[in-house]
C-alpha cells in the first residue's frame, strides 16, 4: 500500500512491472494491433498543460485511493492499449486477473455558445498564441484556460466512463490509469485537449490574427496630409525597401 | 563567503584577463555578493564567458571599478546584439563590430587596476572578438529562438529591430525638412542586402503567413500598448505611412527614442542627435608663460569662447536661441540639439570664465581645470563639455614629457662611468627637461631596467658646486645596493650615508646642526628622517624617494614629515606600478607636484565622480603622464635593448641576531681550520661554509629554531619587497636554494605575500610527481612562485612561464647556477627574464662574489670544474679573511 516504505514500494513496483511486462507479451500475441502506452518520464506531466489537466481530475468526485491506485499502475505500465479517435478514448488496462480490463471514455464537447464566448476572451492573448503554436504554455493565460467559465478542461458530468471491472465505483483505478495516460499526452501535445473537446485552436488562432490585421489595416486607410508623395524612400533613408502597390 | 570580499578583474601580463578576490574595508552589498558569485563562477569557462554575462547583469548592482568597466563593455555588446535586425537570419553567422569611436571612448575609460598599464587596444579588440566568438559558439549549440538564448542571460532584454523607425533629413523641403517612415524586416530575406517592408505592405504580404503575421501583429500591439505615441501614431494611421515632418514633431519623436526601443523598435536617426556632448561646449585656450617662470605657481592667461557645433557663437546668439522655443536649431547648416537648461548653464558658466580670463590661472589651476577637476567650473551637472587647448609652447613641452623619445638628447657627462642603453638616456632627458621645467618626476620603470642607473646619470649630469646636497630617502635594506652601484657608475658623486647603524662616523655628522661638508649626495633611511633635526632643517636641491611605497598612505606620521622637507625640486622611483590605486596615486603625486592633484578633498571628490563620469580616468591619466614615465620590460621598444637575462645583484643587511651569530661562528671556525689538516681540514671548511650561508638566509636555520620571523632575516625582508612588485605585476617567480630545510619557511613566508599558494621541488619528491608539478606550473592557473632546491632543480626542467629567477642562497660556481637560471630562459623564448643574485653585504657571500669577479688568485676554470671544494685550497688566513664581517 501507499504507507509502506520506499524500499518495500520499489520492490513492489518493479515486480508489478516484471508481470504486466509478462502479461503483455501474452496479450500481444492474441492482439498484435495493441499499441501500448507508458510513461518514459519520471513526473506523470512535467508542462503546464499536464500538470493541469491532473489537476483537474482531482476536482471528481472519486475515491482518491482510486486515482493514486491509477497513477500506479500507469507507472507501472498497465496500459496495454491506448487510442484516440475524436473525442473518445479507449483503452487496455492489466490487472490481475487473466482478461485485461478494456476502458471507454468519452468527452462532450464544447458547447457552441460556450465556445462563442470563450473566443471573445482568447482574442485578447494575441500575444500568447505565439508560444502556443510552438506548444509552449502561455503563462499568462493558466486562469483563463483553467476556470470553470472560460477554461478548457472537461467537467466530471462532461465524460463518460465505461470499463469491464466489477467495481462499483464510478471511475475505477483502470479508468484512473487511462486518464493519467491522457494527461501525459496532452503535456506534450496541448492542441489535443481543443481536438478531444471539438475545437480548433489553430483556427481560433488563425482568426483572431486576421481580424487584427484587418482591423490594424484599416487605419492604413487614414490618410494624413504629412504623407510625403513622390518620393525615392530608398533614397532618403537608405535602405532597401518594398512598399507594395498603392501608396 | 565573508561580505567584505570585492571581485576584481586584473590583466596578467600575457595580456588576459583574470578575476581575483580582494578584500575590502567596507561592506559589500549583498545583491553585489551573490552577482560577484555568479560572475566568478562563469569565469571557469574562461573570461569570456563571464564577460558576456556581465553584459547582461544588471547596470545598477554596484561592482568593483574594473568590473564595472567590463560590464560596461559587454553592455555596449549586448546592446548592439540584441539592435541587430538580421541576428535570427544570420545567428551562428552574426558579427558584432564595434566603431573605432567607440573603441577610443572605451580607452579613456579604463580605470586603474592591476596590470593597467598593459591594458591597450589590443587587448580590448580581442577581448571584443573573443565575445563574437562566444556567441557564435553558443547560438550553433542553441535549438531555440535568439531571443530564448538571450532570455537564459536575462528576461529584461527585448530584441528589437524587426520593426524600424527611420528619421532622416530632407534639406530640400523648408517647411518639412524631416522625413519619417516605419518598416519592418520579414524573416524571409530573398537577397544579401536586407529588405524593408513598409508596415502595410508587410501586413498585406503576410496574409498567408500566420506565423510571420502573428510576429509582426505582436510587435504592432505591443509597440502600441507599451508607448502612447505609437499607439497615437497607429490610430491616426501615421505609422504605415512615409511622413514629412517639421523641426518641431522630429523634435517631439527624437525625445523619446529610448522609449520606442523599450518597446521593441529600433530606431535610426541622424548621427548628430546622439553626440549631444559636443554639441557644446566651452573652449579655454591657454597663453604660454614666460619660459623662465615656469612651475607649479606660474600665471597663464587665457581665453574662453563658446561654441555650439563647430561654430563659435556669442553670448548674444546664445540668448537669441534661448528665447526661441525648445527643440532643434539649424546653426551654420548643420541641425543641433537645444536643451534650455543646459544651454543656460553653460552660458554661466561661460560667464565665470570670462571673469576668470582678467586674473589669469596658474599653471595648477589649469591642469585641473583640464582634468575637470576644477573648483573655477564647478558645476552641479558633470556633463558639460569643457575643450580645452594650451599653448604651443607648453604644449610642446608636455608633448614632450609624454614621449621622452623625442627629447633632445643631453650629453652624458665623462665622469659618468656606465654606458646607458636608449631607453635610459631617454629617461635621462626626460628627468633633465623636468628639471629644466621645475617640475617633479616619478620614474617607476619596471624592476630590472636600471632606475638607480638613471638617477645616478642625472645626479652626475646636474652636479654643480654650488647647488645644495640632495637627498636621498630609501628603505635600509637597499643601502647597500645603491653604495655599490654609485661606486660603478658615479664615483666621483660624493655620498654620506647617514645612517648610524650602517656608518658609525654618520652619528656625529647627524646630530651637528648644520651640514658641514659639501656632500652630492645624502642618503638615509625612511625611518631616520624624523629623528634628525639636520634632515629636516636642511635645504635640499634635490629630494629623492626610492621604494616610494613608504609615503602611499598620506596620513602617516612618515608621510607628512617628508613631505614637508624643504627642496628645489623633487624625484620618487618605484617599482610597484603606482596607478593600481588611486589613493596612493594621489600621494605619490602629492610629493613630487605637490597641488596638480588637488587637496585630498577635492581628489577624493573627484574619484567618487569616476564611476558615473568614467571618461575622466582619460583625462586624469592626461595629467599624470607628462610627470610619471613607466617603460615596461615588455615594451616593444624597449625589448631590443635588453639582454636576454637581466642579471641584478642584490643586495641585503644582516639583522641584530645575524651579526651575533656570524661573529661567534668566526671564532670557533679561526680557531678550528688552525688545527685541523688535510682531509679533517677540508671538511671543517666545507662545513663552516654552509653554517654562514645558514646564518645569512635566516638566524633560525642555523640555529633550528621553528620560528623565521622576518625581521630577523635581512634576505627575507629583501624578498618581501621584490615578491610584492612581482605580485603587482602577476608574475611568476623561481626561487633557487640549496637548502632544503629552508624550503618549508620560505613557502610559509612567500604565501603571505601572494596571497596564493606556490609550489616546492626538492630532491625527495619522486619524478612522476615532479612532471605534475612543472605541468601546473607552466599552466594558466595563477602560480606566482616555485621554490627548487638547486640540485633537484638543476636539470631536465622547463619553466618558461617565470619572468624571475631568485637565487636566495649562492653556490659560488656560476656555471651551476646558470644552469638554473635557464630553466627559465629557453632559446627562442621572448620573455625577459630578470636574474636576482641575493649577497648579504659584508659577509663571506660578497667576499666571494668579488672575488669570483675579480678572478682572483684561481682561474675561472678552476672554480667551475670543482663545485665548491676550490675554497678549500685557499691558506688559512685568506680563508679566515674571507669569512669575516666586513661592515
Amino acid at each position: 500500500m501507499l504507507t509502506t516504505t520506499w524500499h518495500s514500494r520499489y520492490n513492489l513496483n518493479s515486480r508489478l512491472k516484471t508481470k504486466f511486462r509478462r502479461k503483455l507479451i501474452a496479450l500481444q500475441k492474441t492482439n498484435p494491433c495493441i499499441t501500448p502506452f507508458t510513461n518514459k518520464t519520471k513526473d506523470l506531466a512535467s508542462n503546464w498543460w499536464g500538470k493541469a489537466w491532473n489537476a483537474n481530475l482531482k476536482k471528481y468526485t472519486v475515491n482518491n485511493i482510486h486515482l493514486e491506485k491509477g497513477k500506479l499502475l500507469f507507472r507501472c505500465e498497465a496500459l496495454a492499449d491506448f487510442k484516440i479517435d475524436s473525442n473518445t478514448i479507449k483503452a487496455i488496462v492489466l490487472g490481475s486477473k487473466i482478461k485485461p480490463y478494456e476502458i471507454k471514455i468519452t468527452i462532450k464537447p464544447v458547447s457552441e455558445a460556450k465556445w462563442a464566448s470563450i473566443q471573445g476572451f482568447y482574442e485578447g492573448y494575441l500575444e500568447c498564441f505565439e508560444k502556443i503554436l510552438d506548444n509552449h504554455f502561455p503563462g499568462e493565460m493558466s486562469d483563463i484556460f483553467s476556470n470553470k467559465a472560460t477554461g478548457i478542461f472537461p467537467s466530471q458530468s462532461e465524460m463518460s466512463f465505461t470499463c469491464s471491472c466489477s467495481e462499483r465505483a464510478n471511475l475505477c483505478k483502470h479508468t484512473a490509469v487511462a486518464l493519467y495516460a491522457l494527461g501525459a499526452k496532452i503535456d506534450n501535445d496541448p492542441k489535443l485537449l481543443f481536438k478531444l473537446r471539438g475545437v480548433d485552436i489553430l483556427d481560433l488562432i488563425s482568426k483572431s490574427i486576421h481580424s487584427n490585421r484587418k482591423s490594424i489595416l484599416k487605419k492604413a486607410k487614414i490618410k494624413s496630409l504629412k504623407i510625403l508623395k513622390n518620393t525615392d524612400l530608398s533614397d532618403i533613408f537608405n535602405i532597401e525597401i518594398q512598399t507594395g502597390r498603392n501608396l | 563567503m565573508n561580505n567584505n570580499n570585492q571581485l576584481i578583474a586584473a590583466i596578467f601580463p600575457d595580456g588576459n584577463v583574470h578575476l581575483e578576490w580582494t578584500t575590502v574595508k567596507r561592506k559589500i552589498y549583498k545583491n553585489t555578493l551573490i552577482l560577484q558569485k555568479e560572475i566568478f563562477k562563469r569565469s571557469k569557462d574562461g573570461f569570456v564567458s563571464s564577460l558576456f554575462f556581465l553584459g547582461f547583469c544588471d547596470e545598477e548592482i554596484p561592482l568593483s571599478p574594473s568590473l564595472n568597466f567590463f560590464r560596461d563593455f559587454a553592455h555596449l555588446f549586448s546592446f548592439k546584439l540584441s539592435h541587430a535586425p538580421e541576428l535570427e537570419i544570420k545567428r551562428d553567422k552574426t558579427e558584432i563590430s564595434i566603431t573605432p569611436d567607440e573603441m577610443a571612448g572605451f580607452l579613456q575609460k579604463i580605470p586603474f587596476m592591476v596590470g593597467s598599464q598593459r591594458f591597450n587596444k589590443n587587448v580590448l579588440s580581442n577581448l571584443w572578438e573573443q565575445l563574437n566568438l562566444f556567441f557564435q559558439d553558443k547560438i550553433k549549440h542553441h535549438e531555440g529562438t535568439i531571443e530564448s538564448f538571450v532570455h537564459t542571460y536575462s528576461m529584461h532584454i527585448l530584441l528589437v529591430g524587426r520593426m524600424q523607425f527611420h528619421l532622416a533629413e530632407n534639406p530640400f523641403d523648408k517647411i518639412h525638412p524631416f522625413s519619417f517612415l516605419a518598416t519592418y524586416i520579414p524573416r524571409q530575406q530573398k537577397k544579401r542586402t536586407i529588405q524593408h517592408f513598409t508596415i502595410k505592405h508587410a501586413l498585406e504580404i503576410f496574409d498567408h503567413n500566420d506565423r510571420e503575421l502573428l510576429e509582426l501583429l505582436n510587435t504592432i500591439n505591443f509597440a502600441a500598448r507599451e508607448c502612447p505615441i505609437i499607439q497615437q501614431m497607429l490610430e491616426s494611421g501615421d505609422l504605415f505611412h512615409p511622413l514629412g515632418w517639421t523641426a518641431s514633431e522630429a523634435y517631439q519623436f527624437l525625445k523619446e527614442i529610448k522609449l520606442f526601443e523599450k518597446s521593441g523598435i529600433l530606431c535610426r536617426i541622424p548621427d548628430w542627435w546622439n553626440k549631444e556632448a559636443s554639441s557644446m561646449k566651452i573652449n579655454i585656450s591657454m597663453h604660454d608663460p614666460v619660459p623662465s617662470h615656469l612651475g607649479m605657481d606660474s600665471i597663464l592667461n587665457f581665453n574662453a569662447e563658446l561654441l555650439l557645433g563647430d561654430t563659435i557663437v556669442t553670448e548674444e546668439e546664445i540668448h537669441n536661441i534661448l528665447n526661441e522655443t525648445e527643440g532643434l536649431a539649424l546653426v551654420n547648416g548643420k541641425w543641433l540639439k537645444v536643451d534650455q537648461r543646459k544651454l543656460a548653464m553653460m552660458l554661466k558658466m561661460f560667464e565665470k570664465a570670462k571673469d576668470a580670463e582678467k586674473k589669469g590661472l596658474t599653471f595648477q589651476e589649469a591642469i585641473r581645470l583640464q582634468m575637470g577637476a576644477s573648483e573655477l567650473l564647478s558645476s552641479e551637472d558633470e556633463d558639460f563639455v569643457l575643450e580645452f587647448s594650451l599653448g604651443q609652447w607648453l604644449k610642446n613641452a608636455l608633448e614632450k614629457l609624454r614621449n621622452p623619445e623625442i627629447i633632445k638628447t643631453v650629453s652624458v657627462p665623462s665622469t659618468f662611468t656606465g654606458t646607458l642603453r636608449p631607453y635610459q638616456l631617454e629617461g635621462l632627458n626626460w628627468l633633465y627637461l623636468l628639471h629644466s621645467l621645475q617640475f617633479g618626476a616619478c620614474l617607476a620603470d619596471d624592476m630590472g631596467l636600471g632606475k638607480t642607473v638613471q638617477l645616478l646619470a642625472f645626479l652626475t649630469l646636474i652636479k654643480d658646486q654650488n647647488n645644495p646636497p640632495n637627498l636621498l630617502i630609501l628603505p635600509a635594506s637597499l643601502v647597500f645596493n645603491w653604495q655599490s652601484e654609485i661606486q660603478t657608475f658615479s664615483p666621483t658623486l660624493k655620498v654620506l650615508i647617514a645612517h648610524p647603524g650602517i656608518n658609525p662616523e654618520s652619528k656625529d655628522i647627524l646630530n651637528k646642526d648644520t651640514l658641514e661638508n659639501p656632500y652630492d649626495l645624502v642618503i638615509t633611511t625612511y625611518n631616520l628622517i624624523q629623528k634628525f633635526p639636520l634632515l629636516k632643517e636642511t635645504k635640499w636641491f634635490y629630494v629623492i624617494l626610492d621604494e616610494a611605497q613608504a609615503i602611499k598612505n598620506p596620513n602617516t606620521k612618515q608621510s607628512k614629515a617628508i613631505k614637508k622637507l624643504m627642496s628645489f625640486n623633487r624625484i620618487i622611483l618605484t617599482g610597484t606600478p603606482i596607478e593600481n590605486k588611486l589613493s596612493n596615486l594621489w600621494s605619490l603625486l602629492d610629493f613630487t607636484n605637490p597641488g596638480l592633484l588637488g587637496t585630498p578633498r577635492e581628489f577624493s571628490k573627484y574619484t567618487k565622480s569616476l564611476s558615473d563620469h568614467p571618461n575622466k580616468y582619460g583625462k586624469l591619466k592626461n595629467v599624470i603622464q607628462p610627470y610619471l614615465l613607466r617603460r615596461l620590460k615588455t615594451d616593444k621598444n624597449i625589448v631590443p635593448d635588453l639582454p636576454d637575462k637581466i642579471e641584478m645583484k642584490t643586495y641585503s643587511h644582516l639583522s641584530k641576531k645575524q651579526i651575533i651569530l656570524y661573529n661567534e661562528l668566526i671564532k670557533t671556525t679561526e680557531s678550528s681550520i688552525k688545527e685541523s689538516k688535510g682531509i679533517q681540514r677540508k671538511g671543517v671548511i666545507l662545513s663552516s661554509l654552509m653554517k654562514f650561508k645558514q646564518i645569512c638566509n635566516h638566524p633560525s636555520q642555523y640555529t633550528g629554531n621553528r620560528h623565521f620571523s622576518e625581521n630577523d632575516s635581512g634576505k627575507f625582508q629583501r624578498l618581501r619587497e621584490i615578491c610584492e612588485i612581482i605580485f603587482q605585476e602577476r608574475e611568476k617567480v623561481l626561487i633557487f636554494t640549496q637548502f632544503k630545510s629552508i624550503i618549508s619557511p620560505l613557502e610559509i613566508f612567500l604565501k603571505t605575500i601572494f596571497g596564493h599558494d606556490g609550489l616546492v621541488l626538492h630532491g625527495s619528491i619522486p619524478t612522476p610527481q615532479r612532471k605534475i608539478l612543472i605541468d601546473r606550473f607552466q599552466s594558466d592557473e595563477y602560480i606566482p612562485f616555485f621554490i627548487l632546491s638547486l640540485k633537484a632543480g638543476g636539470v631536465g626542467l622547463n619553466l618558461t612561464e617565470a619572468n624571475h629567477v631568485i637565487h636566495f642562497d649562492r653556490w659560488w660556481n656560476p656555471a651551476i647556477e646558470n644552469q638554473a637560471t635557464d630553466r627559465a630562459f629557453r632559446i627562442g623564448q621572448e620573455k625577459k627574464v630578470i636574474v636576482h643574485k641575493f649577497i648579504t653585504k659584508g659577509t663571506i657571500e660578497e667576499n666571494i662574489d668579488i672575488m669570483i669577479e675579480e678572478k682572483s688568485g684561481l682561474s675561472r676554470n678552476i672554480i667551475e670544474q670543482s663545485k665548491e671544494n676550490w675554497l678549500t685550497e685557499i691558506d688559512d688566513d685568506s680563508l679566515i679573511n674571507l669569512f669575516k664581517l666586513k661592515l
